[in-house]
């Protein structure tokens, strides 16, 4: 099976600051892929490489076998970390806009961004201005931006922070329904239990450095853990090793 | 292409949609009527006639020592003309309160072109009528010798000069040659104002709320920058086409109520188009247009929103420097302060467009203008298009000069 994402020895120095330096990874469809480490790791720095928002300083970063560019907008759903979407504008029309960008129709978009908006119980709020919504609704609206056209990569930069446990739940299932579609997916979290609940495979960076790198049980037999927060902070807790892992 | 429409629409209906924007274009027209409706009623009101004002100003006395008021002006004003003798007592009355005026003409009104009000009190508005109708005593008595009513007219009134010019030896079209110009002049000026910064608030908006690290995922630097000069276009359009809407109205209304009047050999049907200075208008309005908007987007996209704004502030001086000069601009063009913005890009649309607007600069001068603002212009939109993707995700600190020329 040809892996959705393929990061290769991949380094990015932005100014004078290393940022990233030889990261090797890939994402294989229909797999929930945890991207972990602190603030500042180089996690948002590789994503945005990965989607050319920077250009990487050496190696590759591949979606389906070749450098991401706009014109696979359609191939990729992204949750940034910083939610960032048109506060002036209605939630509807945020979604037809997006759905627009990735290559929908507009009427395509509209049907797709009123079923999501369904879905998540806020049919009634699809024509109220974003900034009139909650902050957990503003972050269901983020999601289906995401998700819009049933992507075959979602990164989801911290999705569930500041949702309570109903929504929660509500998002993770939905992000459980992509991956049984065979949707490749990129999670970003510092809750270990989310990590527990969904990854198959997980990353650990530290520093722009590789830490850890395989299936949830490998990792945690690899650190001799019983748990995934076990290996991470015993991870953050040592001396940086020269040269990574 | 369908990426980009749904660009220009959204950003188009983003800013149309708001209030904010509707309430500002029609404040703004309202506060120029309010103004101009003052003003006019205000010179009516200078046009008063001597009947009306002599009508608030029983009691004041008239005491006539130059011998060049005619006693009959001031009875059928209302007023009594009083003999020098009792000048003395007249201003005493005054000064004590039981008289409410007094308007004195010296014997030496000719020289000194002085006269004296007395009022009795600190009333404003009452003096100043005083003093209007002093003047209107003086200057009635002064036209009465020329006999007729039409004479007093047309000295009082002047006559209006209807001037022909010649070119190379044939009639030239004169002044009104400069009508379309200068529309265009004060188009480019309106959208100065009220358009360009659109570019700005937009990108502005889009880094503080982090909306732009979504757009560039699925859109490109450039396909956005295109999308939003052309929505900023569709927005101007529609400002021009309100004020448009709301200048012909307010013109006409004025118009039928008198209030202005055209030169009596105007005829909006023949105005005279020249071609050169129109092409050349129009050259300046869109290129300046693009310049500027390509300035903001570059400034947008450089620095951290609150920083952008403040530094926004530089393009929209510069265009207004060539007013500081414009003595200069209109009376002496080959000064080398007047060549200097007429060539440099962020001044030469305002110094073009209004040395056109005159007529005081070749097709050659305005040809160089044209071809280096448009050179600069496309190298702005080059630079932005090419910093904007690092500099859109740059919300905290402007992008430094390294990474701006940086090849990766």
């Amino acid at each position: 099976m040809k892996p959705t994402v393929s990061v290769k020895d991949f380094s990015l120095t932005l100014g004078s600051k290393d940022i990233v330096h030889k990261l090797s990874f890939e994402v294989k469809p229909g797999e929930v892929f945890a991207f972990l480490g602190a603030n500042g790791s180089g996690k948002t720095s590789t994503i945005r490489s990965l989607l050319g928002l920077y250009e990487p300083t050496k190696g590759k970063l591949l979606i389906n076998g070749r450098p991401y560019t706009a014109k696979d907008a359609k191939t990729v759903g992204y949750l940034p970390e910083e939610r960032g979407l048109y506060t002036r504008v209605s939630a509807i029309d945020n979604l037809i806009y997006f759905g627009e960008m990735k290559g929908l129709s507009r009427a395509e978009a509209r049907e797709t961004g009123m079923a999501f908006l369904k879905e998540v119980g806020h049919e009634d709020k699809a024509t109220l201005r974003l900034k009139k919504l909650s902050g957990g609704q503003q972050q269901k609206v983020q999601l289906g931006v995401a998700v819009m056209g049933n992507p075959d990569l979602l990164i989801l930069d911290e999705p569930t922070k500041g949702l309570g446990p109903v929504n929660r739940k509500l998002l993770l299932d939905i992000v459980e329904h992509h991956k049984q579609q065979g949707a490749a997916v990129i999670y970003i979290t510092h809750l270990m239990e989310e990590v527990e609940r969904l990854a198959d495979r997980l990353f650990i960076i530290k520093d722009g450095k590789a830490q850890a790198y395989g299936t949830v049980a490998a990792v945690k037999k690899e650190f001799k853990a019983n748990s995934i927060e076990d290996v991470f902070v015993r991870i953050y807790s040592e001396v940086p090793k020269k040269g990574g892992k | 292409m369908s990426r980009l429409r749904a660009v220009v629409r959204h950003e188009y209906l983003t800013v149309v949609k708001q209030k904010g924007f509707w309430a500002y274009m029609i404040a703004m027209p309202l506060i120029f009527l309010v103004v101009f409706l003052l003003v006019g009623i205000g010179s009516r009101s200078e046009n008063t006639s001597l009947e009306s004002l002599s009508e608030d100003l029983k009691g004041v006395a008239v005491v006539d020592a130059s011998g060049l008021i005619n006693s009959d002006i001031v009875t059928g004003s209302g007023q009594k003309l009083y003999s020098t003798d009792e000048y003395q007592e007249l201003r005493k009355e005054v000064e004590e309160g039981d008289r409410k005026g007094l308007i004195y003409y010296p014997s030496d009104i000719l020289t000194t072109r002085q006269y004296d009000v007395y009022v009795s009190g600190v009333d404003f508005t009452f003096s100043s009528t005083a003093s209007q109708l002093a003047g209107s005593l003086l200057s009635t008595s002064l036209y009465l010798p020329l006999g007729s009513q039409e004479r007093i007219s047309l000295a009082q009134q002047g006559a209006e000069a209807v001037t022909t010019t010649y070119a190379n030896g044939t009639e030239s079209v004169g002044f009104s040659r400069f009508i379309v110009p200068g529309i265009i002049a004060a188009m480019f000026f309106i959208i100065l104002m009220f358009s360009v910064g659109y570019i700005l608030t937009s990108i502005a908006d889009e880094k503080e709320n982090r909306s732009m690290e979504m757009a560039l995922t699925y859109l490109s630097a450039k396909t956005l920058i295109i999308g939003k000069l052309i929505a900023v276009v569709l927005i101007t359009l529609t400002q021009l086409a309100f004020f448009g809407v709301l200048a012909l109205t307010a013109f006409l209304i004025a118009l039928n109520a008198d209030f202005i009047a055209l030169p009596s050999n105007f005829n909006i049907t023949s105005l005279p188009v020249d071609p050169v200075s129109v092409l050349f208008g129009l050259g300046f309005l869109v290129v300046g247009f693009v310049l500027f908007a390509a300035c903001m987007a570059l400034v947008a996209a450089l620095l951290p929103a609150k920083q952008a704004n403040s530094f926004s502030a530089l393009f929209y001086i510069l265009p207004f420097i060539p007013f500081w000069f414009m003595g200069l601009v209109l009376t002496d063009p080959k000064n080398p302060i007047v060549q200097l913005i007429t060539y440099f890009p962020l001044t030469a649309p305002t110094t073009s467009l209004v040395r056109n607007t005159v007529g005081n600069i070749t097709a050659g001068e305005m040809a160089i203008s044209l071809s280096i603002m448009t050179v600069v212009a496309l190298f702005v939109l080059w630079l932005v298009v090419k910093v904007f993707p690092k500099g859109a995700l740059e919300f905290q600190a402007p992008l430094s000069l390294r990474a701006i020329f940086a090849k990766k």
